[in-house]
């Protein structure tokens, strides 16, 4: 499903970070870690179809998703993968479910609301459904950017540090709906963060050393 | 949801914003729309009134007041002219001069200026009757469309004149009613804002205004009979008067016996008769005798014959606009009468010229307004984008297009710019709404408020690329922006 060859990333300040080689298969869930200036965000960013990587190869669905153009590269993020970040961030002007359905129309060109009720019902936020982002609680958002990552029901899911903000009680919660979700989706996951807390939750994982001397 | 309501809910998302941004834009569009429409209804009627006429002649002074004065109605009169100077230019047998038209002003009902000259002034306008007939007597009008609607009057009412163009009581002439006969058509002319009547009217209504009540001091072979107010009178006098009517030469005139026009005319005893079974303590009776006093119109003959009189001002048709003879008229008039001449289209062309100044300088103003509304548009952007970089990233992790980002931005740009064109032109069409009546009353012209104006296409488009170029820079940095960069902070 996901397979990395060779991966090395320079940065134009010097920084030169060298990956691991990656086999998921599908429905896989793998989690890596790594203290800050390990390279996560960057190897996260380089699986997800954001950023090229100075050298290597990365496929997903046996396309290999640098070697094709623009366009098709900002169609396949939209139909294959899925993404969650530390901060979820909103568009503030719309409600909740409004972000999804402009997820989905973005990514599938049309929206099948009894999905978006489907995804708001197991990840319980189906009665925030017509708050405004800024009226929801943190968890509340890392649910519906959970919602997001998922709504158009992709191969691959990442997440970037989705935990660090929360406290504990809302950590377990979010890692099992992100569990659930994916585990339903059939799809694979990768999460990469420093929080040691999630260690307990997966049965693979890695960890990158930190490249900073 | 999609782009173009995301975009509406993003800029109605900063209510405040978007009042600044629409204020702004309306600002500049309504006064630029409002100046278009004013200046081409102001031509428009301008033109549409200048009737063919080919020179106005009157008393000297400024050509564009008496212009403006006589053809407009705007303006006072520069003065008056005796007929004997008049005579040569409103003889029929004039070999330059195809028709023309004497005009006596000075008075007005209720801010509408009442106009002496004769049926003529109908055809020169191009106008037509809609109910009732011409005068045919002294103190009979015909009213414009728009006196008949804003006035009220109708056939049979009967009005005072008052002098001057203002509105004002206490200058009325309270001694002889002008009444009512006809109405005119709407002819989008300025007829369409006048009282018109017969020469004799205003020389009445004028003679005793002179003269005061003084009967008795009266030329009654010169004057018609319509001059009793019996209202301020003593009634000894009154008494006196009529013995003064009954010792008249009537054989002249026709008196204008309005409401006994089936009668004989020459029977004044029965005109009289009626004045002395009057009982006069009761002064409502004294409109009533008026018609039966006042005099038949005046033909051109019997106007030329009255050479000690005045009239304000004459309009001149040439039968030929290209003889030399003609060409060089107006300068001897100038130069060699104690009149003057001045040919309306040149005169007007100056006052265009003028009135361009003005607008010249209010429509720079507008761009200026224009070119604000631009910046704040763009810095509204601009700014937002700031705050709503990470929020764009994630559309393009979702699959947007950066194509779709630069869209989002630049629609947002030129909706605003579109809500602010569209309210800018409500304000014009209500501003120009409520202008119209002060405009009209002060003018003396109808505008349309409702007319479109072509041009609000191209201000539309105007509108919509200022609003594009404004969020130009903004939706280039949106679609530019690097994903990896902006998430990685």
């Amino acid at each position: 499903m996901v397979r990395t060859q060779n991966i090395r990333h320079s940065y134009e300040q010097g920084l030169d970070i060298q990956f691991p080689d990656l086999d998921i298969a599908k429905g896989e869930a793998l989690l890596i870690l790594g203290e800050s200036g390990a390279g996560k965000t960057t190897l996260l960013h380089v699986l997800g179809g954001l950023l090229k990587p100075t050298e290597g190869k990365v496929n997903i669905n046996s396309t290999s998703i640098y070697d094709q153009s623009n366009a098709h590269l900002d169609r396949f993020r939209g139909d294959h993968i899925g993404m969650v970040f530390q901060q979820a961030h909103f568009i503030p002007a719309i409600k909740a479910v409004e972000n999804i359905e402009l997820a989905m129309k973005i990514g599938s060109g049309k929206i099948d609301n009894d999905f978006i009720q489907d995804l708001f019902d197991r990840l319980n936020i189906s009665h925030r459904k017509d708050a405004y982002p800024s009226q929801l609680s943190q968890g509340e958002r890392q649910r519906l950017a959970i919602a997001r990552a998922c709504v158009n029901k992709p191969h691959l899911i990442l997440a970037d540090e989705l935990t660090s903000a929360l406290d504990d009680t809302n950590c377990a919660a979010v890692i099992s709906l992100l569990k659930d979700q994916s585990a339903a989706l059939g799809n694979s996951l990768i999460i990469v963060t420093h929080d040691q807390r999630l260690k307990d939750h997966f049965e693979n994982s890695i960890t990158l050393k930190s490249w900073r001397s | 949801m999609n782009w173009i309501r995301l975009a509406w809910r993003n800029i109605i998302h900063q209510p405040l914003t978007l009042l600044l941004n629409v204020l702004l834009f309306a600002l500049s569009i309504g006064l630029m729309y409002f100046l278009l429409m004013l200046n081409d209804q102001l031509k428009t009627k301008f033109d549409n009134n200048l009737a063919d006429v080919d020179l106005v002649i009157g008393a000297k002074g400024s050509g564009l007041q008496m212009i403006l004065c006589s053809m407009y109605h705007v303006d006072a009169p520069t003065g008056n002219i005796p007929m004997s100077d008049a005579k040569p230019f409103l003889n029929p047998q004039h070999p330059l001069i195809k028709s023309s038209l004497p005009l006596s002003l000075g008075d007005n009902y209720k801010g509408y200026r009442i106009v002496g000259t004769e049926h003529g002034i109908v055809d020169f306008y191009k106008a037509s009757m809609a109910e009732g007939r011409l005068w045919n007597y002294s103190l009979e009008a015909v009213i414009g469309s728009s006196v008949a609607d804003k006035l009220g009057l109708g056939i049979g009412d009967r009005f005072f004149s008052s002098h001057g163009l203002e509105e004002a009581d206490d200058l009325a002439h309270d001694h002889a009613a002008i009444k009512v006969v006809g109405i005119l058509k709407p002819s989008g002319s300025v007829l369409d804002q006048l009282i018109v009547t017969d020469t004799r009217t205003v020389w009445d209504v004028h003679d005793h205004s002179a003269e005061g009540h003084d009967h008795e001091g009266h030329d009654h072979d010169d004057h018609d009979h319509a001059h009793h107010d019996h209202e301020g009178h003593d009634h000894d006098d009154h008494d006196h008067a009529h013995d003064d009517h009954e010792g008249h030469d009537h054989g002249d005139h026709d008196h204008a016996h309005d409401d006994h026009e089936g009668h004989d005319h020459g029977d004044h005893d029965h005109a009289h008769h009626d004045h002395e079974g009057h009982d006069h303590g009761d002064h409502d009776h004294a409109h009533h005798d008026h018609d039966s006093h006042a005099a038949k119109a005046l033909t051109r003959g019997e106007l030329l014959a009255e050479e000690d009189k005045e009239i304000t001002s004459m309009l001149i048709r040439y039968k030929n606009k290209t003889d030399f003879r003609t060409l060089s008229l107006a300068r001897n008039i100038n130069a060699n009468t104690n009149l003057l001449a001045a040919a309306p289209p040149i005169v007007l062309n100056m006052l265009y010229d003028r009135m361009g100044l003005g607008t010249k300088a209010l429509q720079l103003l507008a761009l200026l307004i224009a070119l604000v509304s631009a910046i704040s548009i763009f810095i509204s952007l601009f700014n937002s984008l700031r705050a709503r970089k990470y929020e764009l990233a994630l559309l393009r992790v979702n699959g947007a297009r950066p194509l779709g980002l630069f869209g989002l931005i630049s629609f947002e740009g030129v909706l605003l710019a579109f809500i602010g064109f569209v309210a800018g032109i409500i304000l014009a069409y209500v501003v120009f709404f409520f202008a119209a009546g002060s405009l009209s009353e002060r003018y003396h012209y109808n505008f349309d408020p409702f007319q479109w104006h072509p041009s609000i296409l191209w201000i539309g488009l105007g509108a919509l690329a200022i609003g594009f170029i404004a969020a130009l820079l903004p939706a280039i940095k949106a679609y530019r922006m690097d994903i990896h960069h902006t998430l990685s902070k």
